[in-house]
């Protein structure tokens, strides 16, 4: 359905911030992004959702393409209109709003970008939401800037839906959430994608968390994809244990001893 | 959705949960709008001749003001052209008058408007790509060049003289004396409240605030930004322009001194003490600033002091400074978050807080 070849982010006419990312999603299907800090997650997903020129970066070379069409050069809301919803990493609700509200916005742009007419629409009214996310429901009357941190990402996960989307891409699943609270923002993508057919692109840090629902994951760094493959067979790679499981090895390493190490391995 | 309250509460604190003073809610509430919407009825007959005059200053300025704070307050995008923005609602109404004598007022209120719409459209084109402070700049290059160009109007056109206005008059009916002017100004005004009300709870409005918020977060969420900054520039600079027109007729001149920077400021001050983003807080705000310097005329003639008028303007801007540096302060969310922990208080009251899952607006 997403097809990313040869994907070229330049930052500021000088910094080559993504070097050619290649991967894929399958329609319906769960796809985990995963790597360190600085790796290249978000601008890569910027690059998909058209809002990379906020950031005073574009893309040099590649192609993006979504269920046949280009992406590049799409203004966001184009690309949410394609069926793409993209839940930010920062800045993901808005506070002076009440929860409804913010749910109310998101489904009248739905509406306006004529979500339901050209796609299947799982979610068509607010209640529908709050019956899948009760929290949310308690919480309908409250600002949004009361929200703690998993109801916000409930609440953009939330919004997202009622746009129809076919593809849903979540950066920083896990950011600043408790480990319980975590694993069930991870069951619920992995619900929505069992239940509905969503297609799911989660991007995050935590490696074990994103591939324990993904089937096919990508590991990025400095900008590259240097492991592919599917979740079951990532986890058991030697590398990728050690270096982003920290399960393999043995001794404790410092981060840039690992680091240093990583590098003299990976490239040498 | 249907509100599971106080589960743990005794089943009388259902009625203490809502809101007394909440507009909408039931027949307490209807008496109080009630209550409202005579007080001010009765404002002209009840108060000293001189009030009229004042409250119609003041619906004025509510009117500018809450246009203003939907720009300001709501979109976030900060406007030093409202005296500006004024002084065209005000000389495309003088000049309107001047080119076609005994033209209908409400005809040139519209002609104002739309000179408005046209020149807020022209501004938010550039700041469809500009993000707060470039905005203030391009609006406050908007003020220098309007006011450049009603004092070149002014000079070449009009002989150096400003525009006297006609009675103005609504089928017939003149409005020769404040109090005519005070139920015109005082449904005008209350339309504008409504209305700004309403869009704000539209889809229009959400996205204004959405907008205002996070750009990049509303747009991801299929929320066209260039679409919403248009649509609120061109909506705040069409009523702004109006109430200009407004004052020019009430106020019988138009001239391009009166349109200085000063005003523009002294309208953000309103929005900034009444409470940015509120509608209430424009209205209570605008109030605010417009009595200030009669209030404080009142006060220096009943201690008694005799100060001459220079001093007086000074004393007033300084207060002013004050005020909002106060506000900034102490009450960032201004006036409105007053009455809104007013009203909590006596919705929880005999409690002090209410706890964070019972909270609404």
């Amino acid at each position: 359905m997403l097809e990313v070849e040869g994907l070229e982010v330049i930052y500021g006419h000088a910094v080559r911030a993504i070097q050619g990312v290649s991967f894929s999603i399958a329609e319906g299907a769960i796809v985990g992004l995963v790597g360190l800090n600085g790796a290249g997650k978000t601008t890569t997903i910027r690059a998909i959702s058209g809002l990379l020129p906020t950031d005073s970066m574009r893309i040099s070379d590649g192609r993006v393409r979504f269920a046949g069409r280009s992406l590049l050069g799409l203004r966001p809301f184009e690309a949410t209109r394609l069926g793409i919803a993209v839940v930010p990493e920062r800045e993901k609700v808005f506070d002076t709003l009440t929860v409804r509200e913010n749910l109310e916005l998101a489904a009248s742009s739905g509406r306006a970008l004529g979500a339901g007419r050209t796609r299947p629409k799982q979610f068509d009214s607010i209640d529908q939401i709050f019956n899948q996310f009760p929290q949310l429901g308690r919480r309908a009357a409250q600002d949004a800037v009361l929200l703690s941190g998993g109801e916000r990402q409930m609440l953009a996960i939330g919004a997202c839906l009622l746009l129809a989307p076919r593809l849903l891409i979540v950066d920083e699943v896990s950011l600043g959430l408790a480990p319980l609270v975590r694993a069930q923002v991870l069951e619920l993508l992995s619900r929505l994608n069992r239940e509905y057919g969503l297609a799911v692109l989660a991007v995050d840090q935590d490696v074990a968390g994103v591939l324990s629902i993904a089937s096919y994951g990508y590991i990025l760094e400095n900008g590259r994809v240097v492991f592919d493959g599917p979740s079951a067979k990532l986890l058991q790679h030697g590398d990728v244990q050690e270096f982003y499981l920290g399960t393999g090895g043995g001794s404790e390493r410092g981060y840039r001893h690992v680091k240093q190490y990583r590098r003299v391995r990976r490239w040498h | 959705m249907s509100r599971r309250s106080f589960e743990w509460a005794p089943a009388s604190l259902h009625l203490a949960a809502h809101h007394p003073f909440a507009l909408r809610r039931g027949w307490v509430q209807w008496t109080y709008v009630l209550a409202g919407v005579l007080a001010l009825l009765a404002v002209p007959s009840v108060l000293p001749p001189y009030w009229p005059h004042l409250a119609n200053l003041s619906l004025i300025a509510v009117i500018g003001a809450v246009a203003l704070n939907l720009l300001t307050g709501n979109a976030r995008l900060v406007s030093l052209g409202q005296a500006a923005l004024l002084g065209v609602g005000g000389f495309a109404a003088g000049l309107l008058v001047r080119a076609f004598p005994g033209i209908p007022f409400p005809i040139v209120l519209c002609g104002a408007t739309v000179a408005g719409l046209l020149i807020g459209l022209i501004v938010a084109l550039p700041s469809l790509r500009l993000r707060v402070l470039y905005v203030a700049v391009t609006t406050l290059a908007l003020h220098f060049a309007a006011v450049t160009v009603f004092a070149i109007i002014q000079a070449v056109v009009l002989d150096s003289s400003g525009i006297n206005m006609p009675v103005a008059a609504i089928a017939g009916f003149e409005l020769g004396s404040a109090v005519r002017w005070y139920f015109v100004l005082l449904s005008l005004a209350a339309l504008t409240v409504l209305g700004a009300l309403n869009l704000l709870r539209s889809h229009i409005g959400r996205r204004w605030v959405a907008v205002g918020e996070h750009d990049v977060a509303a747009e991801s969420l299929g929320v066209s930004v260039a679409r919403a900054k248009l649509s609120v520039f061109v909506v705040s600079s069409a009523v702004v322009s109006s109430a200009g027109a407004l004052s020019a007729y009430y106020i019988g001149t138009v001239s391009y001194e009166s349109y200085n920077f000063g005003l523009a400021i002294s309208y953000l001050a309103m929005i900034i003490i009444g409470g940015l983003g509120s509608v209430l807080g424009s209205v209570l705000g605008a109030v605010l600033i417009t009595l200030l310097p009669y209030a404080l005329d009142q006060v220096f003639a009943v201690v008694g002091l005799q100060i001459r008028a220079s001093t007086l303007a000074g004393l007033q801007e300084m207060l002013f400074g004050a005020l909002i540096v106060g506000f900034l302060l102490f009450e960032p969310r201004g006036l409105a978050e007053v009455w809104r922990r007013v009203r909590t208080a006596a919705a929880d009251w005999p409690f002090r807080y209410r706890a964070a899952q019972r909270a609404t607006r």
